[in-house]
């Protein structure tokens, strides 16, 4: 989140917090309006309704006024002494009077008497500021109105002062004397009164000039003058008229609302007016501290706002920080990275899922690792395998032209040692040849067995004899520090086994054991017993299946194994011994053999004190067939014998072999040759005896050739490798019998007799 | 006024007698104790003095004082009228009689000329002599005889300030005090008699003297309203 990756990208926290910001600002922004707008509207409202409601009391209060002023002024013509100075008709005496009246009874400030016929008499004026002339000008419509009978009150201008005018008639005896005008200004201390009932600045006007005012500002009676001179031109007011316009009148730090209305005079003087003045200011600064206060709070809560929802924003986003940082941490490996779950709400419930699916991804993890590692050692063992694989061909094929050297070295030999004196130095030596080249023939055996190229050799084996020969063995080669035990509870010792596999599965066992204790020196035990597995199965080796079992414990008293060692002590190539010393291959090769011959293998081991090796083999029940004494060949009786194989040597020494025992060989190294010898008198041998791998011609071939010249001809099929072997498997009925090569003799010429004997039963089954 | 006082001194020299003396003394006046303090503002007594007249009771003089009753064969009145003349106006504050008090014995003729150029009144209502002289303008002068002792008061019609009071006495034994409140009533017989000392606003004091053969006797006044009941 913090790592932007373009400009544009915003974090979690701005796309909350600017929306919720501007979304406030916004609201903050439209309350302001509104409730200015609003207030505004109200404040000029009321202010408008003030100001029609002081008009409206201004006007009664100068009606009232009015009215006072005609009632006082009315009778007072009637007083004596008025009458007796008004009477005298003596201008002098009138103005003295009259000056008398404004000197302290009256509190007017003009006044004037003018005769019945309008003449006038006399005036009098309170102040030489004050312009009688025009006084008694403008009084004239009031004065008339007198005459005519009606005391009146009119408003008029004289030298830019507002009056209040009342003229009354004077009578006496019933006869109309004259008119008596009485002028009282309008002046400040009215304009004072007025605005204190009203509660508005009072502005009086008289054309272009401020009469009378209860406010002091020169700019101010600017304002009202324009005003009254443009709106009392526009519209001629009449008196209460309501709804009229109210102009707004702004001076610096004062704010008013003005009304402006005009009086009536009876001259018809449209110069005479007032404004109205409504302050605002007052209220207006009201609203500018409701307004401030308003933004004062919004920013306050905005601030807190934010604040909180970046809070709360952070608190949502920790957890997803958390997680990132977690999953950046699974990313890289880091398995153990957990993330806290202290919420119960989604994120809780993500963090759950993210520290399961981490817990998964470990496990899976690990598996694979363990997968690559098994793959790892598979290929390894693949590679290894493989290269056995190509050894194991390459053998075979040696062992193939090795066997038939071999074949030919002991067969000659044999002959030699026939031909020569038995406790002679040449039959020494002969023997000495002969017994090498039987080891030769073993060790081609075990490269053949090794590369599976042979096939076990199944039959009754007698194990304690095996035992016997293999501890007679052992015993020759390992130190004398080391004693050797053997013990036979069994009443059988019999298994169908191959007993040259089983011999090597001995050696095997001994020599490991051997092994395990060359350093201190020990004791081997082999303890042969009875074992049975009923039909439930056994406990101890659950994979066998029900029946009669010998068990042989071979047990060493050496230096034991790690139980991770156990474990794996089966595994082809795997091994304790240094480079050079083991295969690996030893003790994989006797678990092959052993479940191969449907048995089973257990180790136990305490390291330290020893193991013990223990082999479970199906028992048998049937009489030993194979007997290792019984290998002497078996005399012939001038059986004719067909002999193919082409190397000569082989063919030569099968011939004479075969002839010394009394059969009358016919001998082919070409098998074309010999096929033709066939065609010629198929019926004339008794027995076949080919090799398989032949040129032009292959033994199987042959046989099969042969098989369709005559169908019942005995065939022995003879072959350095097992593949041969089970070629000729498939070749049945043809090939009656195999036999591996090199050859042995007794062996061959009991499959000689057994073909011989057979002769009428076609079909035979090699044991 | 020095007419006057040279008129008594003349009429007390015609009735010259052996055993005659002098009253002489001194009138004033004055107010409640306290009365004269300044009303000003702080003065939270003002509040009492708020609707009242105030009076600067040490400028009050115009006091007549005269002995009561008719005494011995009392004098004849003066041959010649005494004038109250009708001054001209000074400021605004109107045409004024002059003397504002007169007094004088009974059967004494006065007469009111007038000085000023505009029409002026002079009348009364008053029951010792009510008369009216009528609208009259300079040079014109009128007279009335007053033959009954009594207070009247006489006022011009048009102009209310005009006002005078002609104090009409049983005997010539008055005197008007001066400026400072000074009195002298000269010649008057031995014998015991009720001074009064008047005013026209304020209430009278009657005091007993006994004058002399010879020589003074002196009776001093102080009028005013002191021993009003408190409330």
């Amino acid at each position: 989140m913090h790592r932007s990756t373009s400009p544009t990208h915003l974090s979690f926290q701005a796309k909350v917090l600017i929306p919720a910001v501007g979304i406030m600002v916004l609201l903050v922004a439209v309350t302001m309006w509104v409730v200015n707008r609003r207030i505004s509207r109200q404040l000029k409202r009321e202010a408008a309704q003030s100001l029609v409601t002081a008009e409206a009391v201004f006007r009664n209060t100068l009606g009232i006024r009015t009215k006072n002023l005609l009632l006082r002024f009315r009778n007072l013509p009637n007083e004596p002494r008025y009458l007796a100075a008004l009477n005298t008709a003596e201008p002098n005496t009138i103005r003295h009077f009259l000056e008398e009246l404004l000197g302290g009874e009256l509190d007017g400030q003009l006044l004037q008497y003018k005769a019945a016929d309008g003449q006038l008499i006399a005036n009098a004026r309170a102040s030489l500021a004050l312009d009688l002339t025009e006084f008694e000008l403008r009084s004239r419509p009031s004065v008339q109105k007198a005459i005519e009978g009606e005391g009146n009150v009119d408003t008029l201008r004289v030298s830019r002062h507002l009056f209040d005018v009342v003229s009354v008639p004077v009578t006496f005896n019933r006869q109309l004397l004259g008119v008596l005008t009485f002028g009282t200004e309008i002046g400040q201390s009215e304009a004072a009164d007025l605005s204190q009932t009203t509660r508005c600045g009072v502005v009086l006007l008289a054309e272009n000039n401020v009469a009378a005012a209860s406010l002091q500002q020169d700019d101010l009676f600017q304002q009202c003058v324009a005003l009254f001179g443009s709106v009392s031109k526009l519209a001629p007011t009449k008196t209460g008229e309501t709804g009229r316009p109210v102009e707004q009148i702004a001076l610096p730090e004062q704010r008013y609302l003005g009304l402006v209305g005009t009086f009536n005079s009876l001259s018809g003087d449209p110069g005479l007016g007032y404004v109205l003045l409504y302050p605002q200011e007052s209220a207006l600064r009201e609203l500018q501290a409701t307004r401030r206060t308003i933004v004062w709070v919004s920013l306050i809560g905005i601030v807190l706002s934010t604040v909180v929802i970046s809070w709360l924003v952070r608190r949502v986003t920790q957890p997803l920080r958390q997680l990132r940082d977690s999953a950046e941490a699974v990313g890289r490996g880091d398995f153990s990275r957990r993330v806290e779950v202290n919420s119960s709400d989604e994120c809780g419930e993500l963090a759950g899922v993210f520290n399961q699916m981490t817990a998964n991804l470990k496990s899976s993890h690990e598996q694979l690792e363990k997968s690559v590692e098994t793959l790892k050692t598979m290929q390894v063992q693949l590679v290894q395998s493989e290269k056995l694989r190509a050894i194991g061909t390459l053998a075979g094929g040696i062992a193939h032209d090795f066997n038939n050297i071999l074949g030919a070295i002991l067969g000659f030999g044999e002959l030699v040692l026939e031909d020569v004196p038995g406790d002679s130095r040449t039959a020494r030596n002969m023997r000495q040849i002969i017994k090498a080249g039987q080891r030769a023939k073993d060790l081609v055996r075990q490269i053949l067995a090794f590369s599976r190229q042979s096939e076990p050799q199944r039959g009754n084996v007698r194990l304690g004899a095996l035992i016997d020969e293999t501890v007679k063995l052992l015993r020759a080669t390992i130190p004398a520090t080391i004693n050797i035990q053997t013990r036979a509870t069994v009443t059988s010792d019999t298994v169908v086994a191959d007993s040259t596999q089983l011999h090597q599965v001995l050696m095997n066992l001994g020599t490991n054991a051997s092994h395990a204790m060359r350093d201190k020196g020990g004791t081997l035990t082999m303890r042969l017993s009875d074992f049975s597995v009923p039909e439930t199965g056994s406990a101890e080796v659950p994979r066998l299946k029900p029946g009669p079992y010998l068990r042989l414990d071979v047990t060493d008293t050496g230096h034991g194994m790690e139980p991770a060692l156990l474990e794996r002590i089966f595994e082809p190539f795997f091994t304790t011994k240094p480079v050079g010393e083991g295969t690996g291959l030893g003790l994989s090769v006797v678990h092959g053999i052993i479940e191969h011959h449907g048995g089973e293998i257990t180790v136990a081991s305490q390291p330290g004190q020893g193991t013990t090796f223990t082999i479970y083999l199906p028992r048998s029940e049937m009489k030993d067939t194979v007997s290792a004494a019984s290998n002497e060949p078996l005399p012939g009786n001038r059986e004719r014998i067909l002999v193919v194989d082409d190397e000569e040597p082989l063919v030569n020494m099968m011939q004479q072999k075969l002839t010394r025992l009394g059969y009358e060989v016919v001998a082919h190294h070409d098998s074309v040759k010999a096929l033709e010898a066939f065609q010629a008198a198929p019926g004339s041998f008794d027995v076949v005896i080919t090799d398989h791998t032949m040129p032009r011609l292959t033994g199987a071939d042959l046989a099969r050739e042969m098989v369709r010249l005559r169908a019942d001809t005995p065939i022995i099929l003879c072959s350095g490798s097992g593949q041969a072997l089970i070629a000729a498997d498939l070749l049945r009925p043809a090939v009656r019998e195999c036999v591996l090569k090199p050859v042995n003799f007794g062996e061959l010429t009991r499959s000689i007799r057994r073909m011989i004997d057979q002769k009428p039963n076609v079909e035979g089954k090699q044991p | 006024m020095k007419r006057l006082l040279l008129l008594l001194i003349v009429t007390g020299c015609m009735t010259h007698a052996a055993h005659a003396g002098t009253i002489t003394g001194l009138v004033r006046a004055q107010g409640k104790e306290g009365a004269n303090e300044a009303a000003g503002p702080g003065n939270y007594d003002s509040r009492k003095f708020k609707f009242a007249e105030r009076i600067d009771y040490s400028e009050i003089n115009e006091f007549v004082v005269y002995l009561e009753g008719i005494v011995g064969t009392n004098a004849a009145p003066p041959q010649k009228p005494v004038q109250v003349m009708t001054n001209r106006r000074i400021n605004q504050k109107g045409a004024m009689f002059s003397p504002h008090i007169l007094p004088v014995v009974v059967g004494t003729t006065v007469e009111w000329p007038n000085h000023d150029e505009i029409f002026h009144n002079v009348f009364s209502i008053s029951e010792a002599k009510p008369f009216d002289l009528g609208l009259y303008k300079h040079p014109e002068v009128k007279r009335v005889t007053f033959d009954k002792p009594g207070r009247v008061d006489a006022f011009c019609s048009i102009h209310k300030a005009m006002n005078c009071v002609i104090l009409v006495l049983e005997n010539p034994y008055f005197a008007s005090t001066d400026g400072r409140g000074r009195y002298e009533i000269p010649n008057v017989l031995a014998g015991v008699y009720k001074l009064r000392a008047w005013h026209e606003r304020l209430p009278g004091q009657v005091k007993e003297v006994t004058v002399p053969e010879t020589g003074e006797v002196r009776m001093d006044f102080t009028l005013g309203i002191t021993n009003l009941p408190k409330y």
